[in-house]
């Protein structure tokens, strides 16, 4: 176990009895109590995102600079770095609390989020193409209420797949627990932002999944997806530039085609090594469209090319493997079900944003965690990481923290 | 509680894996993969660059004494940024509404232009969303400053400087300088790979010289490559750079004021014509039709075109526009009198009885007119008037040949039946290459293709082949011998054969250009020379009674065209011709007639050919022989540029005016004169309005009887 390996500084710091140590010292430094959560924290999702954080101000850098660096707004990277940092913060203190004290307040975070959602319906600020995602906040920030409402859901379902009996899920549960998760989704398609809805789905299947829910089930609701999705963009719900963005997937003469030619030519303009730091052709230009929020990863693609591609994507890898790790070890349902949650998001999200750059997923515009400028998308993906570690550090049962109350 | 559940957890690990999988498949797919990468960074390569082209100014059009026919000129063009005009009006009413105020405003400001016109520019789809559409060229200054004040009404609108193609002469020369307009979809195609870089939204030579000498006239437009951002934004200087070559001046074989010349005597010719009277049909004698014509002027040495006018004809300035008026387009094009028609080199005209000189040049080329043929070269033929051809035999049309006005002119040799145009002699040729052993009719054809009829002369855009069908019958063949039937000839193949005849047998393909210039250092490019088609077999014996013929014509008692040249200087200048009186029916007949002159060295060869307008020797031979009279008497006015016309005018007005103004005085000092002296009558005032009201039916009908006794007066002569 990793226990043995963090052990190890504080013995190089001279303390030769490392067992009466900790003993000893319990009540001074929570880190040296092999008792306390704060004995088992795992960082290496932490050092993951933020490798991820410093390739997304570098790439948003290049992005954003445009033809003219002499005159260069660093509007975009001071934001970035502010939202990276306050991230940060927000792990560490999410980190004091216990997870489980969300089970008590799981029903609270998704009624607020359903708020949240129907609020922005009307007092939402007006995007392009008349879509309705984002709150607009005093200085001049925005929300977006469907980023935050990724977490609600994940600890929604986690807490209603935690409270069942054993065995596989029953058709009831599954009814109800499809029902809570369709509410949010529906809203978010609503605005409409298929791409969210999408990391939505995507993750209460994996939930799903991992919950043990029957075969048949899954198949029917996997395929009853599918029907909804091909009836939807079918209906007038749907409007034409969402569905010519799919068909232009499907059908490669579409002019729609031409954000991801042009997301195609930069990632190959790149090659193996890259055109270099400011050098990207592609992005100096301004060809991609998003470049700094959904398209990031053509800039680092083009400018560091397959090994600055590799070096991300080896960073999500690590991140997805601890968090796979923890779902494992969690000392809980409730507690691996969350992790699971934040998995599928990771995990999707990547696949999409990266995919979509590169020809094989449809253009829909999500961020790719930690790297896209995107406050909201930035909090969430820390809080999740937060979350997963949370889950991890106090995974060794519940006595450490009696006084807080959970149904174990 | 339950567990998770490790094997579904396992399950999802495996499917992460598979994203991740497909992912870096992809990326190898695009970075790695070499021909995937190469085509990638070629495209990255090309989006950042953009070609500019530059316009190259086209070349003059001068003519042989370098007087410049066709120039260019800077003007304002008005275009529309096809962008910011469809971002601003989105809507089709919105844009209708444009489209009507832009048209009554540039039109207001002295440029007429529809707007139905306009939105067909704005619709049309050779335009891409970003370019800039051309409305209308040289629209007047007005316009620029409407705009600049008004700019908020009229999203897009923009004012350019371009050239236009600008013709000094005004409309001289029309058909023979051409014009240019937009470049069709089919010809950019074929144009792909020129050198001169053409582009979907150039000009080409349409027609006339603009169209057969566009290799020479366009330029070649400069390139320069810039690199852009995905807005279209320039950044930073071009990277590669070619400057734009003007295209060459062309110097044409042409003399503007001869042109003029014969212009001015065409137009006299055929308006001449419609004034007399057809008697062909006696009981009803109705005036000639005389829908148009044609004269060329050649000189023999080279077959250098020195004039060439269509009449009925337009003006060429109509073409500068950048949109057409399609009506009146139309109009010029549906015009039954076809002002559009170079009936000069694309006229669809039997030669007549210019022709039987070539058949007489094949009889005696062939010895037909020989020894062993159907008469001794000299010997004497017995016209009788009127002739079966092939006794009984024959059937269907042209089997009766018979001379105008069935008249017998009895014994005639080959120099009297050229006279006296003999259709009963030259229809026996054609009987006899016909039928006779060892000659056919494929002989007659032959020689005439050696004088180049059936050729197309391919220096003259537009010029049409004609053609000689081969005569099935005894009949047909007599016909083809007197240039009757389905003979197709253009005034310019007639006039060319006629100048291999003044130059002693040396047929050349008509010359139009004499140099191409480099208008920088005036450095002859290309120097043209005469292209010899065709070298005759001449000798003494064949000339002498040709030219004997042909001299009998213009001066002999009963030669056909002696009228015309009847106080004409023939001793300084000596003209020789044919007249052709040719059949159409139904219609009434053409006047033909080609001559040369001054024998015996040939310095002009010419032919007027005008439609409907009756025979050859009163329609057309007066045509000829007044421009040969200005040439005798070395009477060729210099013709004013417009700009220069304009002067005179100005000039002669102010004379005028000042002319005005004295009797105006002279006047006043009179009435005070006859005030004075008659103060005492009061009725005087009353009368003079009731006189004034009388007299404008009076003056109508003095112009009523000037007219017609202008008419009988034509029709007399």
């Amino acid at each position: 176990m990793r226990t043995t390996p963090k052990v190890l500084p504080l013995q190089m710091a001279g303390v030769a009895d490392v067992t009466t140590a900790f003993e000893d010292n319990r009540s001074l430094n929570p880190r040296s109590d092999p008792a306390s959560p704060w004995w088992h924290i795992d960082v290496t999702p932490v050092l993951a995102a933020m490798g991820l954080g410093i390739i997304g101000l570098i790439a948003i850098y290049s992005a954003t600079r445009g033809r003219d660096p002499d005159n260069y707004v660093t509007f975009f990277i001071e934001r970035q770095g502010m939202f990276l940092v306050v991230g940060l913060v927000l792990v560490a203190v999410s980190l004091i609390f216990d997870y489980r004290l969300l089970l008590r307040f799981a029903p609270l975070l998704y009624a607020g989020n359903i708020a949240l959602l129907v609020l922005l319906r009307f007092f939402g600020a007006e995007g392009g193409l008349g879509v309705r995602s984002w709150f607009r906040l005093p200085s001049g920030f925005l929300l977006q209420p469907s980023e935050f409402g990724k977490l609600a859901l994940i600890v929604m379902v986690a807490a209603l797949l935690s409270r069942r009996d054993e065995g596989a899920l029953g058709f009831n549960e599954l009814v109800v627990i499809t029902a809570v998760a369709a509410l949010p989704l529906m809203l978010v398609a609503l605005q409409p932002d298929f791409g969210t809805a999408m990391v939505y789905t995507a993750i209460i299947a994996a939930m799903l999944l991992v919950g043990n829910a029957q075969a048949h089930h899954l198949i029917v609701l996997v395929g009853g997806s599918i029907v909804a999705i091909a009836l939807a963009f079918n209906s007038r719900f749907v409007d034409g530039f969402q569905r010519r963005r799919l068909e232009s997937f499907l059908d490669l003469e579409s002019e729609f085609r031409y954000n991801t030619n042009q997301a195609e030519i930069a990632i190959g303009n790149g090659g193996v090594t890259g055109t270099g730091f400011g050098q990207g052709t592609q992005t100096k230009s301004g060809l991609v469209p998003e470049q700094q929020t959904d398209f990031i990863f053509t800039v680092v693609g083009e400018e560091f090319g397959f090994a600055g591609g590799t070096v991300l994507l080896g960073c999500f890898a690590a991140l997805l493997w601890r968090l796979y790790r923890m779902a494992r070890l969690a000392g809980d349902a409730f507690g691996s079900y969350l992790i699971t949650g934040v998995f599928a998001m990771f995990a999707f999200q990547m696949f999409q944003s990266v995919g979509m750059t590169m020809g094989i997923m449809p253009v829909t515009g999500i961020p790719l965690p930690f790297v896209s400028y995107g406050g909201s998308s930035a909090l969430t993906s820390f809080l999740g990481i937060g979350l997963a570690v949370n889950v991890h550090m106090r995974r060794f049962g519940a006595g450490i923290d009696a006084e807080v109350g959970t149904n174990r | 509680m339950t567990e998770q559940s490790p094997l579904r957890l396992a399950m999802l690990g495996v499917l992460v894996v598979g994203l991740f999988t497909s992912l870096f498949a992809r990326m190898w797919y695009l970075q790695v993969v070499e021909e995937q990468r190469d085509l990638a960074q070629l495209q990255a390569a090309q989006n950042l660059t953009r070609k500019v082209f530059i316009d190259a100014p086209r070349g003059r059009v001068l003519d042989r004494n370098n007087n410049v026919l066709i120039d260019n000129r800077l003007v304002n063009e008005v275009v529309v940024d096809k962008f910011t005009y469809r971002e601003e009006i989105p809507s089709a009413a919105g844009q209708r509404e444009f489209a009507i105020k832009l048209a009554t405003e540039i039109s207001a400001a002295g440029r007429l232009i529809k707007a139905a016109d306009i939105e067909a520019a704005l619709n049309d789809q050779k335009f891409g969303p970003f370019d800039l559409v051309p409305i209308a060229t040289d629209v007047p200054e007005r316009f620029s400053i409407l705009i600049g004040e008004r700019a908020h009404e009229f999203p897009g609108v923009e004012i350019r400087k371009t050239t236009v193609r600008f013709y000094p002469y005004g409309a001289r020369a029309a058909h023979l300088l051409g014009y240019v307009g937009p470049i069709s979809e089919e010809r950019f195609q074929s144009l792909a790979d020129s050198p001169k870089l053409y582009r979907r939204t150039d000009e080409i030579g349409e027609a006339g010289v603009e169209a057969s000498l566009e290799d020479i006239l366009r330029g070649t437009p400069g390139v320069e490559v810039i690199e852009i951002d995905a807005a279209g934004n320039r950044i930073g200087p071009p990277i590669s750079q070619t400057r734009p070559i003007p295209g060459n001046d062309v110097q044409l074989t042409i003399d503007i004021n001869l042109q003029a010349l014969v212009e001015d005597e065409l137009a006299k010719g055929v308006r001449d014509a419609r004034e007399r009277l057809d008697e062909s049909d006696q009981e009803n004698p109705t005036e000639f039709v005389a829908p148009g014509g044609a004269m060329v002027l050649l000189d023999p040495d080279g077959a250098r075109v020195l004039a060439m006018a269509s009449y009925p004809t337009y003006d060429q300035r109509f073409f500068i526009q950048e949109v057409r008026p399609e009506a009146e387009f139309n109009v010029l094009r549906d015009d039954q009198n076809a002002p559009l028609l170079d009936r000069a080199s694309a006229g669809n005209y039997a030669p007549g009885s210019t022709f039987k000189l070539i058949t007489a040049y094949a009889a005696l080329d062939t010895g037909l007119l020989g020894d062993r043929g159907f008469l001794k070269r000299n010997q004497f033929f017995v016209d009788e008037g009127i002739w079966r051809v092939g006794g009984d035999d024959c059937f269907g049309p042209g089997c009766t040949i018979e001379n105008a006005g069935q008249k017998a002119l009895g014994d005639i040799d080959i120099r009297d039946a050229i006279e006296q145009s003999s259709n009963i002699y030259f229809g026996q040729l054609g009987f006899q290459f016909n039928v006779r052993q060892g000659f056919s009719t494929d002989q007659l054809i032959d020689v005439a293709q050696d004088f180049g009829y059936a050729t197309r002369p391919d220096a003259i855009a537009g010029a049409i082949t004609g053609g000689i069908p081969s005569p099935e019958t005894a009949g047909a063949a007599a016909n083809l011998a007197v240039g009757q039937g389905l003979m197709i000839a253009t005034p310019l193949q007639i006039a060319n054969s006629y100048a291999a005849i003044a130059n002693g047998g040396f047929v050349y393909s008509p010359m139009l250009a004499e140099a191409a210039i480099d208008p920088a250092t005036e450095e002859i490019v290309i120097d043209y020379q005469p292209r010899l088609i065709n070298e005759l077999y001449m000798p003494e014996e064949f000339y002498e009674p040709l030219i004997s013929g042909l001299i009998g014509v213009t001066t002999s008692e009963d030669g056909t065209a002696t009228e015309a040249f009847e106080n004409f200087p023939m001793s300084r200048f000596l003209v020789l011709g044919k007249t052709g009186t040719v059949e159409n029916p139904p219609k009434q007949d053409n006047a033909a007639f080609a001559a040369f002159g001054p024998w015996p060295n040939p310095q002009y060869a010419a032919v007027t050919y005008i439609e409907q307008a009756g025979l050859g020797g009163e329609a057309a031979a007066p045509v000829v022989a007044a421009v040969f009279e200005r040439i005798a008497n070395d009477d060729i006015q210099t013709v004013p540029t417009e700009a220069e016309a304009d002067d005179l005018i100005s000039e002669s007005e102010a004379i005028a005016e000042e002319e005005r103004l004295q009797s105006e005085r002279e006047a006043e000092l009179e009435a005070q004169r006859a005030e004075a002296a008659s103060d005492d009558d009061p009725g005087f005032q009353v009368l003079v309005p009731g006189g004034d009201e009388g007299l404008p039916p009076a003056d109508a009908d003095d112009a009523d009887d000037t007219e017609s006794a202008a008419s009988a007066d034509g029709g007399g002569g």
